[in-house]
Order: structure tokens, then sequence, then C-alpha cells
């Protein structure tokens, strides 16, 4: 009877299922961290107000020039091939982007942008291929790859006029000034010439075609608009002394060749009042400028700098030189280069990749992500590290416990050295800990008083834990070879930062070793590094010893097996080559998913060998699949159901959940697999339901059961969440693995499977599951949305016993069921990330905390984004509306009411005794 | 082989512009509780079947949005904003013009919604709602808390009950109490007195029963008492 009005108690104060981040925990429990992703310099624009960039990860966005914020942003779907997309300066408020569409990349996508404010002002769709060149004089003029040029309005994007070049001529790229517009060309991929067409009065007319070069082998233009007339650059290959240039005017083209003073590498072009400015880059890397003057049809060289290791940028006949202390800036004249201005500047170690220039300021990038603006006026304005926006993969780290880091192993010492030594020992020890008294007693009553424990806030600089365990490191390995170090108690500040870890090797994985501050990094051709996790030292590197020739690690293998834990790196080549202690003794199963297929496989007395092969049904294609995470803890064997009863949870640690997607009949599957033995578990389809199979599958398996969502069409539009809870039986109390644990090789009975799905409003990108520390905390499913925003649901939500169509019974109740409902998720309380807007992220990892009740979510992929999650309530955490000085008051208001009723009682009490009372 | 180019030219214009169509909406920015609705340039509107999605974005004007080389077919349009909740619409596109309907989550798709009007319009429901607040302090929650109650009326009998029975005439209060004993037992009749360890233990605390010495002079208390 007790345990029944317990349990009721409980079911009813978890009857409430939205649990919504409180107002004062936001901004304070979590943070976020925009990025923009990598900067091509072709499609970067300075200007004294802003860098507008588009990004290799699709972001167009406008940057402060004081602070390096992000202005606006938006997450385009244009493909971000550097051929395919073209970002123009529209006007002095506008920024024109064209891009090919993601869908159809013979359709063109023209968007012109605010600059200041991010809102659309007009765009178009353009048919005839990707755009090859863009120009803007007055109109907009853009060639597309299918040989058309198309004329735009600036003001409201509607086509004008449109020409198309005749057959034959292949489009190159296109120039256009005040009184013509001229059309480089190649004919039949060997005479390079141009057309020059009129578009005054609005209607493009071919007008002339002048042949500039019969047999140009390479056509890698240059164009530089400007000056007299524009002028076109091209390369004759075998040859690096020579660069063709020609300007382009209307009734003739006399091309004239430049020899540069050194060998080149590459060159640049830009015209300015003074004439043509080559920015040439030897092949010994240095760079220098040439200045050439058109005169009487001839180009005559006027001044060049002096080759220097410092990088050269030149914009409207400033020439920028950065080098790693200081940035300059020359004017250029005919009579060579003036010096205007020098800063002295701090540059990141990094190697310089580029320099982009606007009026006084540069964009310089550097080789590992990070983006530095510094202008000619006050030096560096601010560093941008957007490596973080391409991740290849996370992880949470935990910190020292406070006096671990310093004591540990002096404990140890005193353990086992001589009583007298270790006893001199532990006194210096604690007279040196003295030094840090006052400081602790500060901090106690700090503490005491305030009653928060973030009073006394964790140095930033330390590498130890907070009093909760929510201060952890997260470490990511990024695409450009490198790892940082977020701290997740400072808002993601960086704790540490690596460049090129493995010697410019690309990093696969990155796996933690026994102890908390070991960290493995490995690299896709075989570098394996040491990395201590706390500060960022690489303690080792190596080479994987007997590493294949042309072979490449795909992925990286942790598991623990007897208590040891092995590190392993699968390669391409189907080798399994073990990094962190010696290939185990025993056998060891275990499965991969290689292309379209499932194999499993055995390591067994250092050999692999492969034991089975999950073929999906034909036209399926693997979408993703999950395993449960080790590291999840079950605390109970079974469900205890509202008469008492138990239900016993299916807890084979070998299940793999493989989603699958047919393309021709928009149909999903999801199949577990015992990843020991290969034997198929369960399997569901989803045909006729039109499944949006571009979009996949997303699937999460935690300790019985698998949750999975996809969007289809039929019967009802959205985004289906399905949960399958697995039994060992249906029959409640029964359970046939009673005496002993059951094996993958036993023929034993399937798992019972329950399910039900449910609709949720917004398309699921990724999903995840909570951990606590010790498991009995209830599990919320982590969903990111392509809304920018992530979700929390509870898996109490997502429980296939919950009745339809009827009320809970009593004991249903008890149970903490509530009535079936396929809509979830509407409340918008379940979205943890609140006002932030979280864009492109594609991963969520989770981590515990000391405290049972608190979960550490890290989302990432394009932005980053940290929060703490409690999904049973913070249980065994004071709320942060907890009034210690109520609870004081209280306590001394008790007191003096005793001090005042006890000698009122006491009179009382002795006069009833002598009978006298009143 | 020329004309086979010229008609794959033609099919190729045709499948890109013909079935082609742009859909023209706004988002309705009409004043909600005093304060006109403002819309953020990062506010995306999204229309989305299996076969395709497009994305547009607020205009310069701060309301409206234009989708542009939509094909044929029937969509979801859907808005994305931090600040706001926007209905989900259902829209209809074919060659005989554009067709909106207001749907909702779930609804099977067969079923049209009611019609709405074209251009779309669509009206935030509401501001978008992502946290809870702490209740305060709240003397008067203070005073609808049951059990506090329940202790404040217990300390009105303590207090209040002795001394409206000293009020009463002698007479009247011994025959209130004569009634009382009649009725129910003295102890509880006497609450000041009552003996909670011989009530425990079954006995009738009276004058009469003599248990620990204690009750027996509490008793022998109660009983001059009532000589008054």
């Amino acid at each position: 009877m007790h345990v029944r009005a317990l349990s009721l108690f409980l079911a009813l104060a978890t009857a409430t299922l939205v649990r919504a981040l409180f107002a004062d925990e936001a901004f304070v429990v979590d943070w976020h961290i925009a990025s923009i992703g990598s900067i091509a310099p072709s499609r970067a624009l300075v200007s004294p107000d802003s860098v507008t960039v588009f990004s290799e990860s699709s972001v167009l966005a406008s940057l402060d020039t004081v602070n390096g914020t992000v202005r606006w942003r938006h997450l385009l779907d244009e493909s971000a091939v550097s051929q395919h997309s073209h970002l123009t300066r529209l006007d002095s408020s506008a920024v024109l982007l064209v891009a090919a569409t993601p869908a159809d990349a013979a359709i063109t996508h023209v968007a012109a942008w605010f600059e200041d404010s991010g809102y659309l002002i007009w765009d178009a769709y353009l048919s005839g291929g990707a755009p090859v060149g863009v120009s803007v004089a007055g109109d907009v003029y853009i060639l597309l790859s299918g040989g058309k040029i198309q004329r735009l309005s600036r003001s409201t994007g509607s086509v004008v006029g449109e020409y198309s070049l005749p057959d034959g001529y292949s489009p190159v790229d296109i120039v256009a000034s005040k009184d013509s517009i001229s059309v480089i060309t190649r004919k039949q991929d060997k005479g390079l010439g141009y057309f020059v067409l009129t578009g005054g009065s609005g209607e493009l007319a071919d007008d002339t075609y002048i042949l500039i070069d019969k047999n140009p082998a390479a056509v890698s233009v240059t164009k530089a608009e400007g000056y007299n007339s524009n002028i076109i650059a091209w390369t004759v290959p075998g040859e690096f002394m020579t660069i063709k240039i020609a300007g382009m005017s209307g009734t003739s083209a006399q091309p004239l060749t430049v020899t540069p003073k050194a060998p080149y590498a590459s060159f640049s072009l830009t015209s300015s009042t003074s004439g043509v400015v080559a920015t040439i880059t030897g092949i010994d890397g240095k760079s220098w400028t040439e200045t050439y003057i058109f005169s009487r049809g001839k180009l005559t060289l006027v001044g060049a700098t002096d080759p220097t290791e410092s990088a050269l940028a030149v914009s409207d006949g400033t020439l920028f030189k950065i080098s790693k202390t200081s940035i300059s800036s020359f004017a250029l004249t005919t009579t060579g280069a003036k010096l205007a201005s020098n800063t002295e500047i701090q540059l990141p170690p990094s190697s310089v990749e580029f320099a982009k220039c606007g009026s006084s300021a540069c964009l310089v990038g550097f080789k590992n992500g990070e983006y530095v603006l510094a202008t000619t006026t006050t030096g560096v304005a601010w560093t941008r590290d957007e490596s973080i926006a391409d991740v290849v993969s996370a992880l949470f780290v935990d910190l020292e416990e406070e006096g671990e880091s310093s004591s540990l192993g002096e404990v140890l010492f005193e353990e086992n050295a001589a009583p007298l030594q270790a006893y001199i020992h532990r006194v210096r020890r604690h007279w040196k800990a003295l030094a840090g008294l006052p400081q602790y007693l500060i901090g106690f009553f700090q503490r005491f008083l305030s009653g928060d424990y973030d009073a006394v806030p964790v140095d930033p600089n330390s590498t130890v834990s907070d009093t909760f365990g929510f201060r952890k490191f997260v470490v990511l390995a990024t695409t450009r070879g490198s790892l940082r170090a977020l701290d997740t108690a400072h808002a993601g500040a960086f704790a540490w930062k690596v460049d090129d870890v493995l010697e410019s090797d690309a990093i696969v994985g990155i796996v933690q070793g026994d102890a908390k501050d070991e960290l493995y990094v490995v690299g896709a051709f075989g570098t394996v590094a040491y990395v201590n996790a706390l500060t960022g030292k690489v303690m080792t590197i190596s080479k994987i010893a007997d590493f294949g020739l042309g072979d490449k690690v795909e992925s990286v293998v942790a598991f623990v097996h007897d208590g040891v834990q092995y590190i392993a790196a699968w390669t391409a080549h189907g080798q399994l080559h073990f990094l962190k202690a010696s290939s185990p003794a025993t056998s060891i199963y275990f499965s991969k998913v290689i292309d379209n297929v499932v194999a499993g496989y055995v390591f067994k007395e250092d050999r692999l060998i492969p034991t089975w092969q999950f073929t999906l049904p034909t036209s399926y294609k693997i979408s993703s699949f999950a395993a449960r995470h080790p590291g999840d803890k079950t605390v109970s064997l079974g469900r205890v159901l509202g008469d008492r009863s138990v239900l016993y949870k299916y807890l084979n640690p070998h299940i793999l959940a493989v989603a699958a997607v047919d393309d021709t009949t928009k149909s999903a599957a999801v199949f577990l697999i015992d990843d020991v033995s290969g034997r198929l578990l369960y399997s569901s389809f989803h045909e006729n339901e039109a499944v949006d199979t571009a979009a996949g599958v997303k699937l999460v398996v935690g300790e019985h059961w698998v949750v999975y969502s996809y969007w289809s069409d039929l019967p009802a539009r959205g985004e289906k969440l399905v949960v399958l809870d697995m039994y060992e039986s249906d029959i409640k109390n029964e359970r046939w693995s009673k005496d002993q644990n059951f094996s993958s090789f036993t023929e034993t009975p399937l798992p019972f499977v329950q399910g039900q799905a449910y609709l949720f409003p917004e398309h699921i990108t990724s999903l995840a599951v909570s951990r606590s520390r010790f498991g009995i905390t209830n599990r919320d499913i982590i969903a990111t949305l392509d809304t920018a925003q992530i979700a929390v649901l509870p898996k109490r939500l997502l429980d296939a016993r919950r009745p339809i169509n009827r009320d809970p019974t009593n004991d249903e109740k008890e149970e903490g069921l509530v009535k079936y409902d396929a809509l979830i998720g509407e409340d918008k309380r379940f979205i943890v990330s609140h006002v932030y807007n979280v864009l492109g992220t594609k991963k969520t990892i989770c981590s515990p905390a000391y405290l049972e009740s608190t979960v550490l979510v890290f989302a990432y992929g394009l932005d980053l984004f940290f929060t703490r999650i409690t999904p049973s309530q913070p249980f065994d955490l004071l709320s942060k509306s907890f009034n210690k000085g109520q609870l004081l008051l209280t306590i001394f208001a008790l007191m003096v009411g005793v001090r005042f009723t006890s000698p009122i009682v006491k009179r009382k009490q002795l006069n009833m005794r002598w009978g006298t009372q009143k | 082989m020329l004309r086979w180019k010229v008609i794959f030219t033609v099919l190729f214009y045709i499948a890109h512009t013909v079935s082609a169509y742009s859909l023209r909406g706004f988002l309705d920015s009409t004043i909600a509780n005093g304060r006109p609705v403002t819309f953020s340039p990062t506010t995306e509107v999204v229309l989305r079947s299996v076969e395709a999605k497009h994305k547009s974005y607020v205009r310069a004007d701060g309301e409206s949005f234009v989708f542009l080389n939509v094909t044929a077919g029937s969509y979801v349009l859907s808005v994305n904003s931090i600040e706001h909740v926007f209905p989900t619409l259902r829209i209809d596109v074919a060659e005989n013009g554009v067709e909106v309907f207001l749907t909702h989550r779930g609804n099977e798709w067969g079923f049209k919604g009611p019609r709405q009007p074209y251009p779309i319009e669509l009206k935030p429901f509401a501001p978008a709602v992502y946290y809870q607040y702490r209740e305060g302090f709240n003397v008067l929650k203070l005073f609808k808390n049951p059990m506090l109650l329940i202790g404040l009326l217990t300390l009105v009998m303590v207090f209040v009950l002795p001394k409206m029975m000293d009020s009463l005439d002698p007479e009247q209060l011994k025959e209130i109490q004569q009634q009382q004993a009649k009725s129910v037992p003295s102890a509880i009749a006497n609450p000041m007195n009552f003996d909670v360890a011989s009530y425990l233990a079954g006995k009738t605390a009276g004058p009469s029963t003599s248990g620990s010495s204690a009750s027996q002079s509490k008793s022998a208390g109660s009983a001059r008492s009532r000589k008054h």
C-alpha cells in the first residue's frame, strides 16, 4: 500500500512531461558559437563597414569589421563550389550572390542581399547552366555555362536582355563596362577571343568577334576591370616566364607578353588608374608586384617591388604587404610603389594562405583555419577561428578533480616510502598546501554566504573541474588536421589549440585512452599521435608499423575487453592495426558497415576472419547505423508495471541498428542485427509511405530500445518518430535469461518488440540519447532540427506502452504512462537551444556530470552548441530559486517563537501540576 | 543531328520555363498586443515536398516572400522563425493556378483544410515561448497551502478556544462539559490534558484509571479543574 502510494505520487509528480528551460538559466548553462566556415578569397568582399563572404559551407554572412561578430548569416542551399558560385558587389549597400542551385546545376540562382541587414532584395532563377562569369556595370551581366548571357536589372532582378553565343564558342568569362560588354570565349577549345556586345539600349547585340590568340594552350583567364580598357591575361603552359596580356577594346586586340623577372607559380592581375598591376608569386614562394602602363600599344614596366615572403594584395591602386609582424600599404604610382603606412601587428603563427584587401583593411586567411582582419591604422581588429566549423570528430574530456593533480602522485609516494621519509614528505606537503588556505577560506565563506557554488569561479587557465563536474573540455578534431579544446564552463573559450597534429596527415578519429588525459589521434595514412588532453601537448607521434602501401585508415575502433582497453585502426584494405595494448589473446567479434553491406568479423590469433554478411534487400541502400554507447549503464533489468509485475528488458549489448532506404519505391527499413552472430533480431519496413530518401533515416539505440525518424508524405505528411522497445518476453514476469547471461551464439528466443510512431513538427537531422553517470536518471532523446534548433524529448514520452484510444488505467498511470497522442513536440518548450540560431549541427555527443541528474550535451557540425540537461529534474541540486535567506529567517522566527512560548508553557504546566490553572 | 539538338534545346526550355511557377506571399505584421510584429532577416519560409525543397527569405520590406522556379505539385509551407509560431499551409501548384489551404500536422493528405487566399498570407499565432519561470515567494500562494491552513486552524483551536470557554457563563460551561462527558471520552473532551500514551495503550484516561504517576497527576488535575 505504501509503495503504491509512493509510486502514485511519483507518477503524478512527473505527469507533466513538458519541461522547459528556466529563464534564469538561459545563457548561463548554455553557450553557442556561430561559425561561417572556411573562406575563399574569391568569395570575400572587404569593405570599411563589413566583410561579406560566401563560405565553403554555403554560408552567406556579413561580419562586423570592428569585432568580427556575425552581423547576419544565411545557410543557403546553393553549392559553394568555387567554379559555380560568385559573390560580387552590386552597389555600395548590396551584394550579389550568383550560384548554381543544389537540385539542378543547370539552373543558376541570382540573389541580391542588403549588406547591412541581410534582407533579400530580389532573386531570380536562370536556366542555361551554371554561372561562369558575373560582371556588374549599370546592370548585372551573367555568363552561363550553356553559352547564354543574361542581363538583369540591377534594381529588380528582372531579365532585360539575353544573348546566346554562336555554336562552337565555349564561355570563359565576362567583363562589362559602361559602354560595352566583352564575352571572353574559346572557339572549338582553341582560339581565345571575345565578343563585343553593345548593351546600351537593353537588348544585347552581337557586334564583333575579336580573336586574341589563335592557339593559347591553357586558358586560366584573369580579368581586370577599370583602367582605360578591360584587360585579360592568360598563360602559356610550360613557360613560366611568360604571361600574355591583352587589353580588350572594341576594334582589335594586340596580345602583349609580360616577362616577369623570375619564374612564376601563380599570378593575379589588377587594374587601376596608374596601370596594370601583376601580383606574382614565384616558384620559390616569394611574391612581388610589377606595375605596367599601356603606352602606344606597348606595356612598359614602371615599377616592381622586391620579392618578399610576406603576403601581397592589391586593391584600388594600393599594395598591401602583410608579414607576421607588420602590415604596410604602398601607393602604386606610375613611378613605382611608395610607402603610405606601416603598422606593427602580431599574427597567428600558422602560415598565410591568402590576403584579401579592401580600402584600408585586409582579411588574412591562415592554413589552420584562422582569419584575421588587419587594418593599416589599428592593426589586428579581430581573429576568428573557423576550423571549428569543419569537425571530424569530437569528444568530452574529464578534468582533474580539485587537488587530484597535485596530491595523487605524492600520496602514492608516501604510501610506498619509508616511514620517516614519508612523514617528512607529508609535513612538507601540508606546509605547502597551507599557502592556499586563505584563498580556500575566502572561497568557503563566499560560497557559504551566497549559497552558490559558482560564487568562486574556476580559473579558466586551470585544468581542474568544478564542484559538480559541469566543467569539461570538448576536444574537436578538424578537417584541417588541428585539435581544439573548448572549455564548457567558460562559454567555449579555447583551452588549448594544436595545429597540424599529425604532420600533414588528415585526422580520421580521436579516442580517449584509459587515463583522463590520454588522447589518441589517428591519421588517414597511419600516423598516430598521443596527445595530453588537458594541455594539448603532443607526447609522441609515430607511424603504424606494418601499414600497407596505399592503404588508408577508415575508422578508429575502441573497445574494452576483460578490463583492458583496446584501440585499433580499421583500414580500407580490411586490416586491423592495434594502437593501444597488443592484440587481444581472446577472440573479439565486431562488425563493420562497408558500402552497402554489414559484415561481421572475428579477430582471433592475430588474424581477422570474416564471419557473416548481412545483405540488404535489393535496391536498398544503407542510410545510417547506430549501436548503444558502451558507457551507457543499465540500472534495472526489468520494467516494473503498475501491478508489481515485471517486463524484462532485452539487454543485448551487441545490437546494431541499420537503417536503409530505397530510392525507387521511396521506402525505408530498419534492421536490428546481433553484430556477433549476424542474426537478424527484428526488421521493420515503411513501404508505400513516400519516404524522403534523400533526408534518410536518423537512428539512436538506447538500453533496450531504438528510436528512429524519417520524413514521409503518406499517409500524413511529416517527420515520423518511431520507437521500438525490446523485451525478453511479452508475458509478465517471464524471463528466459534467468539463470545465466545469454550468449549470441546460442539460439535464444527473439526479442518481443513493441513499437509506436509519432509525428514530429520539424525535420530532424540527427538523433542522440542522454547518458547520465549511473544510468538512474531517465533518458532524453536529443534531436537536431533543420530549423537551426535543438529539441530534447523525454524517452518516457516515446514509450510503446502508451495506451491508444483510451485513458490509462490506474496501473498504467502508476507506470507513468499517458494516453497516446500521435502529435509530439508541438510545444516550443522542448527546444533547449531557445533563441540561438544553431545552424548546421550534424551530431550530438553527451557526457555525464558528477551529479547523477545532469547530462552535458554538445552539438557540432557548423555551429557549436553546449547545454546541460536534467532529464529527471535536478533532484540532487538545490534550485536557483531556493531561498536561503527565507530558510534562515524561518529558523530564526521559530527560535524566537520557542524562546517566547517556552516560559508560557512552563508556567502553564507548573500551574497544572499545582492545580492552580489560570 | 542539328534537328535533334534543336528539339532537345526546345524540350530543355519547356522543362525549365513552362512548368516553373512563382508564388508570392507575405507574413502578416499587423499589430499584435499593441505592437507591430517584426520578422528578422533570418526568417525562412520553406516550401517542401518529397521531390523538392525551396527556401525563401524575407524581403527588404520585412514581410513579403517570393518563391520562384516552383514546379507543379503539392507542397507544405512552413516558416522557420526563432521568434514566432506560424501556421502550416498546404500549397497546391497546378497549371490552372495556385490553391492554398490551412492544414495541420497529422492531417491525412487527402483531406484539404479550409481554403486560404492567394497571395499566401501567414499570420503568426503567437510569439514562441521557450522558457518557464520560477515561482517567487508569494504570500497569497502561501495561504492557499492546505497544510498551512490546517496549522493555522490548530493554532486557533489551541489559543482561542480556551479563552472562549472561559468567557462562557459557569453554569453554561458546566452544562456543556456534562454533555461532552456523556458523549465523548473525557480525554478527548479536554485536549490540553490528553494523555497520548495511555490513549494509544488502549486505556481510557479518566480519574478512575491510574497508569503512570504522570497520568495520575494529570487526571487528578483535570478532575479538580472540573470542580470550578
